[in-house]
């Protein structure tokens, strides 16, 4: 569907490794997706499956001892060219001009994700005056300019105050004005509203959508929250491990998954009226595995129904295609039969 | 910021007058006083007679109550009269204008180099975790926090003596000893000086660059170091404005607690390495009993404290703005 548009972001086989005294933890083993510009993608998945350290890769800022092991993030700078982030130098000014620059990043905690010793002004300033050539004044002018399209109330008083006197939701909508200072072309969200309470949430995610319509800019959006997913984003990649399982239209993430872990992650949210409908909420089974300790075959096969007891066990399966723009990590992809679930969540407009 | 300030100056005046009730108490609790300790001194085979013992009481103030004693103390004190020490039998005021200068002169730079060391000792070896140099710092580190500083003086006397032929001790070299004041011996002052302030320090260094390091460990793991990374900043200058400046308050707040163990701290180096600083002047105060002395350098060194402490406040009202004034 969106296949006029250029590719902003490209990752190939990702893998990124930590090497730790007690053994190497695989945290990204196989992570593969693409990015359009303007393209709202979601990645889900249970705690420990490598989102955040994807996302970590991407800007290089990967905490130690971690280590990008194998594979290619290619990106689209300004001028068009086709960078790879891999090759680049963590600290270097290559990577520095990126990170804010071109790709901005808000983070999970806004409790703790700003200075709790500079003011919201200082710590925004600061990024435009990073990629800016512009005069102090004239920074502290955009700020107040980028606060108020966060809809941020009186910004010419919060441009000045720390973030211990106002709200965790005012706190994160200073942290998107942060992101959005130098106007990135993607936008990654690590679990931008998990902290946050229900309330909150919703105003700040129909804050990202309309910024996102009015700056025409690609957003990652890591949950593990599917209602988020579907509200939020056109394309939905799953990760199980560290690798990408699934990847597919958001339709038919929900309508129709190809990959039993996806399947098995639908089936384990509760939705309104499947009480009445006589329908039961199936847990997934087991945990995830040790990640000293992977399993053979499909890391899934620990945990799946499906399971062969033979091929799964014995060989990973490839990441392929399994119908239009839709891929699945999974032997027996096409002939599973897998049911989505009947109504998709309940879809939030801006 | 000067309301704030304006309130602690009147809380430290209330701070400053236990502190007198402290300092005058704490002498008085030894049993006996400075004419037992006059007389145990004096050379055996005398017979005092009871009667000169009323005597020599009555002539220093000591027959009469605890409190009027006190009272005529603050009173004299706060007149700038701190009394007379009984042993030196000159004015408390002449003795401490004579050493405090030298005192001061000594623990302001310890304490400037002990931060200017251990500060960036502390946030390379946070930063360096695990890295060889870390494991040299701290190895280094846990060994001068160890070994008292004047085992150190002595090593450092000893060596001095046998490897380059000098003493370390006292403020001059002998040949400047008696001479007049010229540049030659100012410059052999500051020298002699600067090995005081390189002994006396290395444990303050030691513990200092434990506490930067531990704090800044922590901060270094936070959020909104992520954040800043993130935005596309340099590694150090990040590290410099984010972490460092959360981690420094605690160090700052030390301020208050490091000029007095300096000072107390230095007295028996001051000592050994026979520097005339208040150290050893306190030290046989209290040993001789000699109350107005020993309670006046009590009282002094207090008020630094105080002073130090406030100063500390202050710099942390400007480090961490969550400090509420």
């Amino acid at each position: 569907m969106n296949h006029d548009r250029h590719i902003l972001l490209e990752i190939d086989e990702l893998k990124t490794h930590y090497h730790t005294p007690q053994g190497v933890v695989k945290a990204v083993e196989g992570a593969s997706l693409k990015i359009r510009e303007g393209q709202a993608v979601g990645v889900v998945g249970e705690s420990g499956c490598g989102k955040s350290v994807m996302l970590r890769s991407i800007l290089r800022i990967v905490p130690q001892p971690g280590k990008i092991a194998a594979g290619t993030i290619r990106f689209r700078r300004k001028n068009g060219e086709m960078a790879d982030l891999t090759a680049m130098d963590s600290n270097g000014r290559a990577i520095r001009d990126i990170r804010g620059g071109e790709i901005a990043m808000i983070f999970q905690e806004p409790m703790s994700s700003l200075s709790p010793v500079h003011t919201i002004g200082d710590q925004i300033v600061e990024a435009i005056q990073l990629h800016k050539r512009v005069p102090a004044a004239k920074a502290r002018e955009m700020t107040i300019e980028i606060l108020a399209k966060v809809a941020m109330p009186r910004p010419d008083q919060i441009i000045d105050q720390y973030p211990h006197e106002i709200s965790g939701g005012m706190r994160q909508r200073a942290m998107i004005a942060m992101a959005l200072s130098c106007e990135p072309r993607l936008l990654i969200a690590d679990e931008p509203t998990t902290a946050l309470d229900v309330t909150t949430q919703a105003q700040i995610l129909a804050l990202m959508r309309r910024l996102q319509a009015e700056f025409g800019m690609a957003i990652l959006f890591v949950t593990h929250d599917l209602g988020v997913v579907a509200q939020m984003t056109e394309y939905v990649v799953v990760m199980y491990m560290g690798q990408v399982v699934e990847s597919a239209p958001v339709d038919d993430i929900f309508f129709a998954p190809r990959h039993p872990y996806t399947h098995a992650l639908l089936h384990s949210i509760p939705r309104l009226g499947q009480r009445s409908a006589g329908q039961r909420l199936e847990p997934i089974r087991g945990t995830v595995p040790d990640p000293f300790a992977r399993p053979s075959g499909c890391p899934f096969h620990t945990r799946c129904r499906f399971n062969d007891g033979q091929r799964c066990v014995s060989e990973l399966p490839a990441l392929r295609e399994v119908g239009p723009d839709h891929q699945a990590r999974c032997h027996y992809a096409e002939t599973l039969g897998l049911s989505g679930v009947a109504a998709p969540l309940e879809r939030v407009s801006a | 910021m000067m309301n704030y300030a304006i309130r602690r100056s009147g809380q430290m005046l209330v701070t400053v007058f236990v502190i007198s009730v402290i300092a005058f108490v704490v002498i008085q609790l030894p049993p006996g006083d400075f004419v037992n300790s006059y007389l145990a001194t004096l050379s055996g085979g005398n017979i005092v007679t009871q009667d000169a013992i009323v005597a020599l009481r009555a002539q220093f103030g000591l027959d009469e109550n605890l409190v009027v004693q006190y009272w005529r103390w603050l009173t004299n004190l706060l007149q700038g009269n701190m009394g007379i020490s009984f042993q030196y039998q000159r004015t408390v005021l002449d003795l401490l204008a004579e050493r405090l200068p030298l005192t001061l002169a000594i623990t302001i730079p310890t304490a400037i180099f002990v931060y200017m060391v251990a500060i960036p000792i502390g946030i390379y070896s946070a930063v360096r975790q695990y890295s060889l140099v870390d494991y040299l710092l701290s190895f280094a580190g846990f060994i001068f926090l160890a070994v008292p500083n004047f085992l150190i003086a002595i090593i450092a006397i000893y060596i001095g003596y046998r490897y380059f032929g000098g003493g370390v001790g006292g403020l001059f070299s002998p040949e400047y000893e008696l001479a007049p004041w010229s540049i030659g011996k100012v410059l052999n002052m500051m020298q002699n000086m600067s090995l005081a302030i390189l002994i006396i320090g290395t444990s303050g260094v030691a513990a200092t660059m434990r506490v930067m390091r531990g704090m800044l460990l922590d901060e270094l793991s936070q959020a909104y170091v992520e954040t800043a990374r993130a935005k596309g900043l340099g590694e150090w200058r990040l590290i410099m404005k984010y972490p460092v400046r959360v981690a420094v308050s605690p160090v700052l707040s030390t301020i208050g607690f490091v000029l007095p163990a300096l000072i107390s701290g230095t007295e028996i180096t001051a000592t050994v390495l026979n520097i005339p600083t208040t150290g050893p002047l306190l030290l046989n105060a209290v040993r001789s009993q000699d109350m107005f002395l020993a309670a006046s350098i009590i009282f002094v060194l207090s008020i630094l404290t105080v002073i130090g402490t406030f100063i500390s406040d202050l710099l942390l009202v400007w480090a961490d703005p969550r400090i509420k004034l």
